[in-house]
């Protein structure tokens, strides 16, 4: 097997989630686990690591923001269309160590998609866990996507949503992500957190958490890095001695806390 | 033994890649005949690195969603590896090798003779020494050594075993081994060496780091640096296209750059620390072969930098 060549697969559903950012469901079918990867491959314009954000053997999901080359190319495909996929990498998270605990799922913007897996995966095996929480924030309501799934996560789940400039509308919390978890008594005894986002953000949620009881051998995040080979080999995903595309793309925090560029 | 039956025997059915002088330098080619060797080469300024990693290799070529994709098969025999140079080879096969094999790396290496060449002395920015890669132990095929009356020869491997066998050559009992002993600074770059996991944060790597012009000399020369991108290369109509594998650098600023224009080493003392932590930290991945000495255009030495930091 060559690990670069990709499969061509068919796109099976485009929906538009905002004004940039697109959900594709292909007919790519794998097992896999959620926080892992996928190298997606468009013929002339490249390939971009795209985080997978389904929980199905039957087909994938990813959700693409359009900001260069390959992603606005991938934003014109239509459903029938092909795309080429390797993968899926990267060591994603346990849920079966995961199990009993009370779940913190802690996302911003973008950093929202490959956590989608691991709610996936809670929908399917709501006994799993102690609890379900799931805190998001976006930069404004227009930016909030996965607006049918949070209908659904709402009855399931805890959800608690933030953006930074609400609208008239908003019913929600207002403000950076970290107002929100400050609000709620998390349970850090058998807690987890899980999160992604903006570097910026990151910082402030583990400083939040830490507040609240929470080691850092407690908190998961996923990291984002250059990608080109997707398997240990081309050095651009290097976070120090680590490769994000191998070791990672999810960390436990203390094992990455040291770490220099 | 006479280097040149040896060499005409290997010919058949393999590409020969052997050190020439070009220009004032030793370098990597392939040749057709022995007289083209510069047998009494130094260390050549590239390692030999490309045989097995070119700098430029298609991955796969595309049409439509038609995907081809051809492994090398070729045999290649490198004639003339220097002791540091085969050490490099097997640091890079276990990178390569490990988790998921890198496959055109690793059906060129399979592919891949090894006659290594012992060195009666050290060369200029030479420190081998410091790690003991002057012994040629394993990883050759065959080895030579000069003796006192022509070139002594043993097999290192059993593909030289079976190859000496095959081409009915004769070895000798034992190669004499190469003894340099280290110098008193090398010992103290060493001694400096075992430390550095503390001396992340030195003010000397800024100081060290303005002299660098982030060319990206020093891994291009790198026996044991294989960092690459890979690029779309399409035909003007679009029809067909290739995916190619080209060496890359992480000196270089682009190396981590993200969309958005955000460079997670944007910073140069980043880039210059990483190579010296990627070498000599996480890893026995320096030989000293001191390559990197002698290319960069502003003769950063990295035994100094480590010794000052
Ligand atoms: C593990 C992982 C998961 C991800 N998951 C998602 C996800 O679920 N959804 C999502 O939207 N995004 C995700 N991303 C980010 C996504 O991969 C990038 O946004 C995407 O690769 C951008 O590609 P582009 O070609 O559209 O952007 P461009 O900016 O056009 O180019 C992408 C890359 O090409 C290089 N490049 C472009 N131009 C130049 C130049 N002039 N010089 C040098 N280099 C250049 C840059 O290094 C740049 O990072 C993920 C990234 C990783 C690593
Ligand atoms: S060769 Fe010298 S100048 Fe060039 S990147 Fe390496 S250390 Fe810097
Ligand atoms: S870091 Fe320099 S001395 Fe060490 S193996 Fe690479 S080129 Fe040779
Ligand atoms: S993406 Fe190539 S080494 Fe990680």
């Amino acid at each position: 097997m060559n690990p670069y060549k990709p499969k061509f697969v068919k796109i099976i559903k485009v929906e538009e989630m905002t004004s940039d950012i697109r959900l594709f469901r292909v007919d790519f079918k794998c097992r896999h686990r959620p926080g892992q990867f996928i190298e997606v491959f468009l013929p002339h314009y490249g390939e971009a690591p795209m985080s997978i954000c389904s929980c199905s053997t039957q087909y994938l999901e990813m959700t693409v923001r359009a900001v260069g080359n390959v992603t606005n190319a991938i934003h014109k495909l239509n459903v029938g269309d092909t795309i080429g996929i390797r993968g899926p990498y990267g060591n994603g998270y346990d849920m079966k160590s995961l199990k009993g605990k009370h779940l913190y799922i802690i996302g911003g913007g973008t950093g929202v998609a490959p956590l989608r897996g691991i709610i996936k995966y809670a929908e399917q095996h709501p006994k799993d866990f102690a609890s379900v929480n799931i805190f998001m924030g976006f930069r404004n309501p227009e930016q909030v996507f996965f607006k049918e799934d949070i209908e659904l996560w709402q009855r399931m789940f805890n959800v608690y949503l933030t953006v930074d400039q609400p609208s008239k509308a908003w019913r929600h919390c207002c403000g950076v992500i970290t107002t929100l978890l400050e609000k709620q008594k998390l349970i850090n005894e058998n807690g987890v957190a899980m999160t992604c986002g903006p570097p910026v953000m990151i910082k402030f949620v583990i400083k939040s958490l830490n507040a609240a009881g929470f080691r850092n051998d407690q908190i998961f995040m996923s990291l984002e890095r250059l990608m080109r080979c997707g398997i240990g080999k081309c050095g651009h995903c290097m976070v120090s001695n680590l490769y994000v595309c191998k070791d990672g793309p999810v960390f436990r925090y203390d094992q990455v806390q040291d770490k220099k560029e | 033994m006479q280097l040149e039956a040896l060499f005409n025997k290997l010919k058949h059915g393999r590409r020969i890649v052997a050190p020439v002088s070009r220009e004032g330098y030793f370098v990597y080619e392939t040749v057709h005949n022995f007289k083209e060797i510069a047998i009494d080469f130094t260390l050549p300024i590239y390692p030999p690195k490309e045989v097995m990693l070119p700098q430029h290799e298609p991955v796969y070529s595309f049409k439509g969603a038609n995907v081809r994709a051809t492994i090398p098969s070729e045999k290649t025999v490198i004639f003339g590896v220097r002791p540091c140079d085969v050490r490099a080879i097997g640091v890079m096969d276990n990178f390569m090798f490990s988790g998921i094999a890198e496959p055109y790396y690793k059906a060129r290496r399979e592919n891949t003779l090894i006659v290594a060449i012992q060195c009666a002395k050290q060369f200029e920015n030479c420190f081998c020494d410091v790690f003991g890669s002057f012994k040629l132990e394993k990883g050759h095929d065959i080895g030579l050594a000069r003796g006192s009356g022509g070139y002594l020869i043993k097999a290192g491997s059993k593909l030289g075993e079976d190859t000496l066998k095959s081409l009915k050559i004769k070895q000798d009992s034992k190669l004499p081994q190469a003894n340099f002993k280290i110098t008193k600074p090398h010992q103290q770059f060493k001694a400096r060496i075992g430390e550095l996991d503390k001396l992340s944060d030195s003010k000397h790597w800024d100081t060290a780091a303005t002299e660098c012009f982030s060319c990206g000399g020093c891994t291009i020369v790198c026996p044991t640096c294989q960092c690459f991108d890979i690029e779309d290369h399409s035909a003007p109509n679009l029809a067909t296209g290739k995916r190619i594998r080209t060496w890359d650098s992480c000196q270089l600023k682009p190396f981590t750059r993200v969309a958005g224009k955000y460079h997670f080493r944007g910073k140069r003392t980043d880039r210059f620390r990483h190579r010296y932590y990627h070498k000599l930290v996480w890893g026995d991945n320096c030989v000293g072969c001191g390559r990197c000495v002698t290319i960069c255009p502003t003769k950063i030495d990295m035994r100094e930098v480590v010794l000052k930091l």
